[in-house]
């Protein structure tokens, strides 16, 4: 297994066990590793929400004013599931 | 995923950047939603006519008009291995092509004028959540062997809400445990079901309560900080499905694992001030042809962290989003599984008594029609009704004339945060019920009506109703069999939150209908297989060897029923099939499944029913192997709503009968269609003597 990227700090620490036990380990973190160490692996590292500095609009009219008066399309991102909610 | 700089800069610079979700579009009633409903499939049809399959997801570039520059969606174009994301994070140079395209267009053909003082600026169109609800960000990451896999490494995101009443149950549980102590219900089953998810693939379709086999928190307080309540827990949890009502889809995936987590309450603000939460363990995606990394194993994780920024207010969780049916394609999705969470079923049925100053005047409202059984009491009285205000939801109930008359002041942010109710009414279980009234509103309405018990899980008892109630009177009329009941503890209501506006309702009655009691065990339950896909409006009855089409000689709806040319065969996202002509059958080849059960099937289009009329619905079928189908009809033009009859059916090796009555309600004007569908898998079926009535 080649570990990569984000985990590679803690990634192959312990091999991949497909059954779940009532104290399943952890495939990434050694026993103790804290809970705020766990959720930083997950959370967003620089690059990653780029998207966020967008100054997107969510009212369409205003978008719609606005585009006319700069005289610029709109790029409408659509999704089911709110884009910045669920991207 | 790194996201591509260029890109943003270029969109900050050449574009106004919008943001939409598809389904609050038809949600939430507004001009800028009027308005996209308007332009997206004109645009996507005519800039992308090879893509089959017609979306609303995707990028558009538009002018402030409505003239259509561009569109993109990724998994239609060719750009992405996968169908099922539009994700910044995959975006690729087909994407700036697109860009450069739409903007010589925009340059070339630029938009007219418009006024813009009818823009419907500042109307709300998102479903947000209420000042009091405490919103936590989910992320999930898979991490693999691929870090050029663009799709598997995309981090995947959401949002959680935790209502105000779930931390007060969270406190009470706390101040009554003497060491540890579970989840409340709502607030454990909303976090299992809804964000316990895989949203790196884009697996976000919630696990339905079946799916859900094991669900254990243990939750042990910490000791206060500043005030605040600190508490901490970890838990088991082990998802699974092979079917989703949501999807109408056959979708293997699974996850199960370990979570814990440490959070902080404010105990007067009653909100969550602190969530870090971890989770991880193995979780298999769906298998799909063309995508075989979604169904690989992999190991998820996700986080949670509280989230109180610009987004957090104003966008809702995903999960809040998939209740709504106009995404099912008109497939007959119920929301009587979506329990304890806001859609569809309040979380609460115990409505407040009418508001003051609203006094009962008996006598004045006319009682339902089928007075002397009905079911519902007082009709004619407004103390025998009661309005549901939650999450700020304002309303008061008056008369007028005939009708009781509900004016609603605040819609709250859901339909279930204001509604008509009438609480403690006795169903029982298997026996079918017949529920009439009038509604008009003072200007069209989506709201939805049923029946759902009173109490946890707030499930619905068999009748769970999108409706859409015009400005002059409609009749509403709906056959459902009672399931899920509770004794005296059932509610009627019809939900209007999430708007203001009046609305008048009359002549409100529930009967007791025929074919309850002994007929109920003449039911053939085989074709009942899941009370989330069966449209109760109209129920298969118990297959035969061979029973003839009833007056399928005269007013049979169905055109040219013994010939394929009348027929039509829907092939998407890959799906691929053929008609024949057998003897006295049709015979469908389906050689290419697709990955959804609508992706193949059998359709005749274009049908004229009308709403509020009851029609029988009469074909046999038999197939090379045991095959689940859906049969059903519904509008064929977005946003693809059932009109009365959507059902399971499983077709067996030898020729049988499947025969419904249904009231058809929603329909368009010679745009219906008739279908079944048989996706996603392959072989052999054949069908013959089709015909659909009117009953008169």
């Amino acid at each position: 297994m080649r570990c990569t990227g984000l985990l590679s700090f803690a990634l192959c620490l312990l091999s991949a066990s497909p059954i779940l036990s009532q104290n399943m380990p952890s495939r990434f973190f050694k026993p103790g590793t804290s809970l705020e160490t766990k959720l930083q692996s997950v959370l967003p590292k620089s690059g990653e929400e780029a998207y966020r500095t967008i100054p997107w609009h969510y009212d369409l009219g205003q978008a719609r004013e606005e585009a006319q008066r700069t005289n610029k399309p709109l790029l409408i991102w659509m999704m089911d599931g709110h884009p910045m909610g669920s991207t | 995923m790194q996201q591509d700089p260029k890109l943003v800069q270029r969109i900050k610079d050449q574009f106004i950047p919008v943001v939409y979700n598809t389904y609050e579009m038809f949600q939430v009633n507004s001009v800028s939603n009027s308005w996209l409903q308007r332009y997206g499939p004109l645009i996507s049809n005519n800039l992308a006519p090879s893509v089959k399959e017609k979306t609303w997801q995707g990028y558009y570039i538009l002018g402030a008009d409505g003239t259509g520059y561009g569109y993109w969606h990724p998994g239609h174009m060719g750009d992405s291995p996968t169908m099922a994301t539009g994700r910044f994070g995959v975006l690729t140079g087909g994407f700036h092509q697109v860009l450069d395209v739409s903007l010589e267009r925009f340059r070339t053909h630029p938009p007219k004028s418009i006024n813009t003082e009818d823009l419907g600026v500042g109307q709300v169109s998102t479903l947000k959540p209420d000042p009091t609800t405490s919103v936590i960000r989910v992320l999930t990451r898979l991490p693999c062997d691929d870090p050029g896999d663009p799709f598997l490494n995309n981090i995947g995101r959401d949002f959680f809400w935790i209502y105000r009443s779930d931390v007060q149950e969270l406190l009470e549980a706390a101040d009554a445990a003497t060491q540890t102590f579970d989840f409340p219900e709502q607030l454990k089953a909303r976090l299992t079901r809804f964000h316990l998810r895989d949203h790196s693939r884009a697996m976000r379709v919630p696990w339905m309560p079946e799916h859900v086999h094991k669900a254990r928190y243990s939750v042990s307080k910490l000791s206060d900080l500043n005030g605040m309540r600190r508490f901490r827990f970890s838990g088991e949890f082990a998802m699974s499905q092979s079917f989703n009502a949501i999807w109408g889809a056959y979708y293997g995936m699974s996850y199960q694992g370990n979570i814990e987590g440490e959070f902080s309450i404010d105990p007067v603000a009653l909100r969550v001030v602190r969530w870090r939460v971890y989770a991880e363990g193995p979780c298999r995606g769906e298998p799909a042809p063309h995508d075989p990394t979604r169904q690989t194993d992999f190991t998820l994780m996700i986080g949670m962290k509280e989230a109180d920024d610009a987004e957090a207010k104003e966008y809702a969780p995903v999960g809040f989003s998939w209740q709504y049916p106009h995404n099912l394609r008109g497939k007959p999705y119920k929301p009587q599984e979506d329990y304890r969470y806001p859609a569809g079923v309040p979380k609460s049925r115990v409505a407040s008594a009418p508001t003051s100053g609203v006094e009962a005047s008996p006598s004045k409202v006319a009682d339902g029609a089928i007075t002397s059984t009905n079911l519902l009491e007082g009709v004619g009285t407004l103390s025998a009704w009661q309005v549901q205000q939650l999450e700020g939801g304002k309303a008061s109930i008056g008369t007028e004339n005939d009708a009781l008359q509900m004016v609603v002041t605040a819609g709250g942010s859901a339909s279930w945060h204001v509604g008509l109710h009438q609480a403690d009414r006795s169903l029982q279980d298997g026996k079918n019920y017949h529920l009439h009234f009038e509604a008009k509103a003072g200007s069209e309405w989506k709201m939805w009506t049923g029946f759902g018990i009173q109490g946890e899980d707030y499930h619905s008892a068999g009748l769970a109703e999108a409706i859409t109630v015009p400005t002059e009177w409609k009749t509403f009329d709906f056959d459902f069999t009672a399931t899920g009941t509770r004794p005296n503890r059932n509610a009627f209501y019809i939900d209007m939150g999430g708007r203001t506006g009046t609305v008048w309702v009359r002549k409100i009655s529930l009967a007791e209908a025929a074919g309850s009691g002994a007929e109920k065990e003449t039911r053939d339950r085989s074709n009942v297989p899941n009370k989330a896909v069966f449209d109760e409006p109209g129920t298969i009855k118990k297959g035969q060897d061979r029973v003839p089409a009833p007056d399928a000689a005269g007013g049979n709806l169905l055109k040219g029923v013994g010939t394929i040319s009348a027929w039509q065969v829907q092939q998407l996202e890959g799906g691929k099939g053929s008609l024949n002509q057998e003897n006295d059958a049709i015979r469908v080849v389906v050689t290419a499944g697709g990955t959804l059960s609508w992706h193949v099937g059998l359709r005749q289009a274009n049908l004229n029913l009308s709403d509020g009329k009851r029609y029988r619905l009469h074909f046999e079928a038999k197939a090379d192997s045991e095959w689940k189908m859906a049969a059903g009809l519904m509008t064929q033009d977005a946003p693809y709503q059932s009109i009365g009859l959507g059902a399971e059916i499983t077709v067996p090796t030898k020729w049988k009968t499947f025969e419904c009555t249904f009231t058809a309600t929603n329909t368009h004007p010679d745009h219906n269609v008739f279908f079944i569908d048989m996706g996603p898998r392959t072989g052999t079926a054949w069908m013959r003597n089709f015909s659909l009535t009117e009953e008169r």
